[in-house]
This record gives structure tokens, sequence and C-alpha cells, in this order.
């Protein structure tokens, strides 16, 4: 007991420092994009980075709703939306009525002030989505901007949509919800807690152009790597497959002319196998049917009388009639060539006699006609 | 040339290239890989039999003995229906030996073992006469006709007396199956 508490407090030790190490290595390859580019420590970003994270300013947000079947049928909606040559980002929403809300994310001129460079390009406003729950709705507030997110869409602040409660009333959000302030640090927070919850479609629609534009100029030497492996993966078969031939065939010539006659021995001995197996197998069906006449000689020698016999697949039933009937049975038991002697119905006195039943099976002959194996 | 042009261009000279040169190599190298195979079993059995060529003459030499012996039990059968008529004058020629009349003789069934060099025929017999001489004519199938193997056979009285004692008059009735080799 002692050894098993000390042993799951350093599991639970291990656990919490190898989460707390990923979480901090993940921070920092998270850059978050708002007036000026910063990871999730509040650091200048890596040359590198695994996510950017567009803020609410760098974007606009559509949400359509289209019968679509498969993830490709999303990216074509993106594209029918697109507007000018801007990178469009999406997510596929919940199914409505037959039809999916599709997220559209299109960057403003303001994005293009700032490079990018990550494997993936994700909104703020998504990852923050799925951290806010359907009764509540977030006020994103940092760095001069502000605006509303419920789990069901975004607004920034202006004009008559200026606080929580009237972007709720445009919204149509049922009564029962509840505000939220999210300043920059609790933004990151949730930008974190967002993460995990990010569909594999969406992560597949996320990779950014920079990243396929390197994909993009890898792939010609990849596919040339990859043809030049299989090719010499194929010569090099090819190569081994002959000189193993001939190597073989050398080997074969070596061992002389009499091994073809010795193969068509070895050919006959397999046929007179199988063979002499289908004849042990004919004979070792054969049952003697002797037994049963021995049974006729011993209800005869006990001065009884037997009414009918039958024979079925080494299976006899006696049937007849003894002054006792518990001798025949003991004489047929003793035969050799009998098992499993017994009454196969009651013993019964008749007039003067024991009427019986005696069932029994005959063995295999110790020799069968074709011989032993 | 547009970047579209060039990308169907590339996809049909990939499907060219696959149809005409990957395709008839990726077959060709099976081929070579089925041919070293079975090379390389006829090699391994040529090896085995070259090891033991001694033993295997020897072996070959006494399994043709006891097969030939086998051979005599089961007659090898060109037609069937001359077959069939001589083991019934044969059993014919039992029943008469015995003192048993004949009631029924019928061939009901033949057919192949699967798998196996042998055929069989099968026949219902009904004979009538003293228990004892049916015992005798039982004992004579067995021991002269090595190939017959008895599937059924019952013996019920004539009528009730008659069976009664040793030397009454019953009927037996048996199903008799009869193994004989085809001829390849």
């Amino acid at each position: 007991m002692h050894f098993s508490n000390k042993f799951s407090d350093v599991v639970v030790t291990w656990r919490a420092a190898v989460r707390g190490k990923l979480i901090a290595w993940l921070r920092a390859r998270v850059i978050w994009i708002t007036s000026d580019t910063r990871d999730l420590d509040g650091q200048a970003p890596r040359a590198w980075s695994l996510l950017a994270v567009w803020g609410r300013e760098h974007y606009t947000e559509t949400v359509v709703e289209h019968a679509i079947a498969k993830w490709s049928d999303a990216a074509s909606v993106a594209r029918l939306h697109r507007h000018g040559r801007r990178p469009v980002m999406f997510h596929i929403g919940p199914f409505q009525d037959g039809k999916r809300r599709i997220f559209l994310y299109e960057l403003t001129d303001t994005a293009a002030s700032f490079p990018a460079r990550a494997l993936f390009w994700m909104p703020e406003s998504l990852l923050l989505s799925f951290a806010c729950s359907p009764d509540c709705i977030f006020t994103v507030a940092r760095n001069g901007t502000q605006y509303f997110l419920s789990s069901e869409g975004t607004q920034l602040s202006g004009g008559l949509i200026n606080s929580s409660a009237k972007f709720a009333l445009a919204r149509g959000v049922r009564a029962g919800w509840h505000d939220r302030l999210v300043d920059e640090e609790a933004a990151r927070a949730l930008i974190l807690t967002g993460l995990p919850r990010v569909s594999l479609s969406s992560w597949l629609s996320s990779v950014g152009p920079l990243a396929q534009q390197v994909l993009r100029k890898v792939s010609a030497p990849l596919v040339a790597g990859v043809v030049t492996l299989w090719l010499s993966f194929m010569l090099l078969g090819q190569l081994y497959l002959l000189v193993t031939f001939e190597l073989r065939q050398r080997a074969l010539d070596r061992l002389g002319a009499d091994v073809s006659t010795l193969l068509e021995s070895q050919r006959k001995l397999d046929i007179l196998v199988a063979e002499q197996d289908d004849y042990l197998e004919a004979a070792g069906k054969h049952r003697s049917v002797l037994p049963m006449w021995a049974g006729f000689d011993a209800v005869w020698k006990s001065g009884g009388l037997v009414r009918s016999a039958k024979w079925v697949d080494g299976t006899v039933s006696l049937n007849g009639a003894s002054n006792d009937a518990t001798t025949v049975l003991a004489a047929i038991s003793k035969d050799e060539l009998t098992s499993e002697a017994q009454f196969g119905a009651a013993v019964r006195q008749g007039n003067n006699l024991q009427e019986f039943m005696i069932n029994f099976e005959t063995k295999p002959l110790p020799s069968s006609a074709a011989g032993k194996k | 040339m547009s970047s579209r042009t060039r990308t169907l261009l590339a996809v049909l000279v990939s499907l060219l290239v696959a149809r005409f040169f990957v395709l008839p190599w990726v077959e060709r190298m099976e081929e070579s890989r089925d041919n070293l195979r079975v090379l390389t079993d006829r090699l391994d059995r040529s090896e085995a039999v070259f090891s033991n060529r001694e033993a295997l003459t020897r072996s070959l030499a006494d399994l043709q003995r006891n097969v030939a012996k086998m051979q005599a039990n089961y007659p090898a059968v060109e037609d069937l229906s001359a077959f069939q008529l001589t083991q019934q004058q044969e059993v014919n020629r039992l029943l008469q030996q015995a003192g048993l009349q004949l009631v029924v003789f019928d061939w009901t069934l033949t057919g192949d073992i699967e798998g196996s060099v042998l055929s069989f025929a099968r026949f219902r017999l009904q004979a009538r006469g003293e228990v004892t001489a049916q015992a005798k004519f039982m004992a004579s199938i067995e021991t002269s006709f090595l190939n017959f193997s008895v599937r059924e056979m019952g013996v019920s009285p004539v009528n009730a007396q008659q069976v009664a004692q040793q030397g009454g008059s019953s009927e037996l009735s048996t199903v008799i199956d009869v193994y004989f080799r085809k001829r390849s």
C-alpha cells in the first residue's frame, strides 16, 4: 500500500512536469498577431513557429450555409467566397437544417504588413469560440480593439453594437447568458485552452501560405527522391533475382543427371504412399460380422432362442430369450472382438424364458486385410 | 503553355510511363520471383533426394511390394458392369454352397471415394435358409472377398418358432460395399 501511494505520487508529479514542459514549449511556438507579433509568453517570435493566431482586427468573418458532403466541398465554398487574392481560412461548423455552417475568415489588407512565418494559420476568434460556452458572451478588449464573441460568431464593436447586451440582442442569444470580459492575458490562456479542441479538418484548412510555398519547393526534390529510391529498389531487386537464379541453376546442374531419376522416384514414392493410405483407410472401415454370430452361439448354448438380430456399421442389437439373460451377456462380453456389451432394454420374464435385448460394438480387426502400415 | 496544360501533360506522361514501363517491369519482376521460387523448391528437393538416394531407392522397392500386395485385394476395374456380374456370380456361388435361397440381389449404388484411387459399388442381398448356413455364408464373404465391407446386416425369423432353435430358418438381409480400383 505504502509503495503503491509513493508510485502514484511519482506518476502524478512526472505527468505534471511533462505537461508543464509541453505547454511552455507550445507557448513559445504559437505567435499571436495583433498590433505586433509576439508569442504567447509575450516574447519576440522565432524564425519559424508552429502556429500563427491572427488577431480579430486582421480579418473579416462571414458565416455561410451550404449543403456540403466533404471537406473538399468546404474548400470550394471558401474559394467561391474569396474576394481578392487574400488568403481565406475556414472552419466547418455544425450541421443545421440539412446544411453545414461554414465560417470563412478572410485576411484584410492590414495583415499584409505582418509576415506570419508559421506552419499553420488560425483566426483568434475561432480558438476563443472553442473555449466559450453557449450561454456566455466574451467581450474581448485589448490594445484598443474590442469585439464580442459567442460560440456562434463574433462582431467588432462599433455602430449600434457597442455592448455585449446589444450583441446578444442582435444575435438572438437566448436569455440567461452571462458576460465575461477577456483582456489580453485571459485571451492568451483561452487560446491555449481552445487549441486541443480544433478539429482535424480545421487543422488541414489552416496550413499557412508560407508553409504551402515551402511544401511546393520541397515537393519536386521529394518526388525525385522517391522515384530514385523506387528505381534503385527495382534495379537491385532485378539484379538479386538474376544472380540468385543463375547461382541456384548452377547448383542444380552440379548435382548431375541422376537427380531427375531420383526426383521421379520421389514422385512415385509419394503416389504410392497416397495409394497405400487409401487402401489402409478402406481396410480401417472394415468391421467383422462374426461377433454377431458368436452372440447367436452364446444364446443357443444357454438353451435360449434368438428372435432377431441387426448389425449396422459395427453396432449389434441382439433380441432373444434365454433361461438366464445375464449368462448370455457375460459370454458376449468375453469375446475379444466385442466391446460395450449391455442390455438395451429391461430384462423381462416370459412364460419360461427371460426376454432380453443386448447391444454391443464390434471392434476393428486386429490385423486388417490390407496389412498394417 | 499554361500551368493547367503543363499539369495535364505531366499527368498524361506519368500515366503512359506507368502503363508501358512500370507495370510491365513489375510484372516481369513478379514472374522472375515465381521462377526463382520454383527453382529453389526444385533445388531443395533435389538436394534432399540426392543426400537420401539409397534410402529412397530402398523405400520405393519396399513400398512397391506392399502396395502390390494391397492392390491384389482391390481389383482394377475397366468395365463396371462386367465386374458387377462377376462379383454377383461369386456371391451366388457362395449362397448355393451354403444352401441358401436367394430372395433379392440388387446393386443400389456406385460411387468414387473423393481423393482416393478406390471406388465402390453397393449391393443389397436377401437370402433365406438356416441360421447356421447364413453364418457360414457371411464368414465365406469375409474370408473370400477382402474388398467387401459389410455396412448392414439383419436376421429375422421367417416365423417365430423356426428361428427359436439352432437349425431354424430365417431371412438374412445385408448391405455390402465392394471396393475396387478405378482404371486410370
